[in-house]
């Protein structure tokens, strides 16, 4: 890669004490991502990929290894990261309406040009006219429409998203996946995106990281090399899609013979 | 329909008292039109106005205090195993048990009248206060990190609901606890109107006195539903919606 990465894991490594064991989440991590790179991260339910999320988000500390965002170690949260959790249910705030929720992040700025900014942001995800919404009054793709306007309206740099769609229906899901990419694309942001639909990251990714099982470390990554705009049903049936896809499976399924 | 029902049975009701009133001969229990010309000789700025100063002056100080510490101890994790023993002692005391100390500490002034209504306010909201800190979503707290707000931002708005309902609980002990202090050691209010009128047989003072209280705690809560009402205006839309 000739470009220097805006984001640099290495040996990176977490463990979580409880009473009686100690789970190590992930083992050994390491990887770059290019400004404007689109990352899928595949791995099993369970191997350690909202942990490692946290750890690059800086909400969590690594006990080994280390995260650079733009060449500087990350030790806090790092003001050019936003997040769309897993679950929009426990991440949306149900006592704002959907333009407040979008507000949050910029609540510092004037009243006016937040105002703007999250009507904006609404805008783009296709919310225009549901800001005084609140967010149970909406679908769950709507909610998680409003989670992703709500990490874009801060202009971050970087967007850490955990299996934003895992709880969407399918067709839902389809049309989500492709507004996130036209969004991300027009913005111009580094996206790494979790997930454990291998489908899904191949449809969106530029490059995909496979996760072993926990403790979990980086088993092979593949460069996505399919044209955009990508299409859910075309894209899908090219021979590389079946063949990305079947390395992948394999690569999860026989770990050790990853070379 | 149903509010009608319901002004019928209570028209009904003060017909009962009434006919029992006149049919009895015991002078202990007085017609209702009698009581109700008795309110007369209570005075709403001598008798009332205090006593309702005073409950709400320690339901104030009680739901703040509560709220406050509630918040306090259940954020702080590490503080609860030191504070929740002696917690669940002291919620377990009933609270008109420690009038008499307070009569002794602070003597029968205003002050401690207040102090004991805001001392046993204050238990509901605090106990609503620690649990439902505990159980904020931690999704909201990761929200906030990442936002970079501070974890309060969403944690009061998150326990609103909880120390409002905690804060019900905390009104109707407040009015409980306005009568018993003027029960004892007291010149004025309307719990020491209503023993005043028994120990001197002004039996239907007594009574109009008893209206005059139920009075006022209805007119309390009511003021109290339409502030919840407005505050948790979200709270209630989405019970509904989740309700069916
Ligand atoms: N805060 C935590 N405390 C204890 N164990 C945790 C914590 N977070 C995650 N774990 C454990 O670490 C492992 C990886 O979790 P997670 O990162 O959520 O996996 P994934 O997102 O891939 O499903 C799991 O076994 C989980 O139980
Ligand atoms: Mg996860």
């Amino acid at each position: 890669m000739a470009e220097t990465p805006l984001v640099r894991a290495a040996g990176l490594g977490k463990s979580f004490r409880g009473r009686r064991s100690t789970t190590q989440a992930i083992a050994d991590i390491g990887f770059e991502q290019a400004p404007g790179e689109f990352l899928g991260v595949v791995g099993p339910s369970g191997c350690g990929k909202t942990t490692l999320l946290r750890c690059l988000a800086g909400l969590e500390r690594p006990d080994t290894g280390t995260v650079e965002f733009d060449g500087r170690p990350v030790t806090g949260i790092p003001d050019a990261v936003s997040v769309v959790f897993q679950d929009y249910h426990r991440s949306l705030f149900p006592w704002l309406t959907a333009g407040e929720n979008v507000r949050f992040p910029i609540r510092d700025r004037g009243r006016a040009a937040g105002r703007e900014q999250a009507r904006e942001a609404l805008d783009r995800v296709g919310l225009a006219g549901f800001a005084d919404h609140h967010p149970f009054q909406l679908s769950g793709g709507m909610q998680q429409r409003v989670a992703i306007a709500r990490a874009i309206v801060s202009r971050p740099r970087f967007l850490l998203m955990d299996e934003p769609f895992a709880s969407v229906d399918a067709q839902t899901r389809a049309v989500l996946e492709q507004l996130t990419v036209t969004i991300t694309a027009e913005l111009g942001l580094t996206v790494l995106l979790i997930t454990h639909d291998i489908d899904e990251a191949i449809l969106m990714a530029d490059r995909v990281l496979v996760l072993s099982a926990r403790p979990s470390r980086v088993l092979r990554e593949v460069p996505i090399d399919l044209d955009r705009p990508r299409d859910e049903v075309e894209t899908r049936a090219l021979p590389l899609f079946q063949d990305y896809r079947r390395e992948i499976h394999r690569v999860i399924a026989n770990p050790g013979t990853a070379d | 329909m149903k509010r009608l029902l319901g002004l019928l049975v209570a028209a009904l009701l003060l017909l009962v008292w009434e006919v029992a009133g006149r049919t009895g001969d015991t002078g202990l229990f007085p017609p209702v039109s009698d009581a109700i010309a008795e309110l007369a000789s209570i005075d709403p700025w001598t008798d009332v106005l205090p006593s309702a100063g005073r409950a709400l002056a320690g339901f104030a100080i009680g739901v703040t205090l509560g709220a406050l510490l509630g918040v306090t101890i259940g954020w702080l994790r590490g503080l609860e195993p030191w504070v929740r023993p002696a917690l669940e002692f002291l919620r377990a005391v009933p609270p008109p048990a420690v009038l008499p100390v307070a009569v002794l500490a602070l003597g029968a002034t205003s002050g401690m009248r207040i102090t004991v209504i805001a001392a046993a306010a204050m238990w509901p909201v605090l106990i609503a206060g620690v649990d439902a800190t505990r159980a904020v979503e931690p999704g909201y707290l990761d929200v906030a990190r990442i936002s970079h707000a501070r974890p309060v931002s969403v944690i009061l708005p998150a326990v609103l609901p909880a120390l409002i309902a905690g804060a019900r609980i905390a009104l109707g002990i407040a009015l409980i606890m306005m009568v018993i202090s003027e029960m004892t050691a007291a010149t004025s209010g309307l719990g020491y109107l209503i023993l005043q009128a028994q120990r001197t047989y002004a039996i239907a003072q007594m009574y109009a006195g008893i209206i005059v209280l139920g009075l006022l705690g209805w007119l309390v809560t009511a003021v109290f539903s339409l502030v919840e009402r407005h505050v948790l205006s979200w709270y209630e839309d989405q019970k509904g919606i989740a309700g069916g």
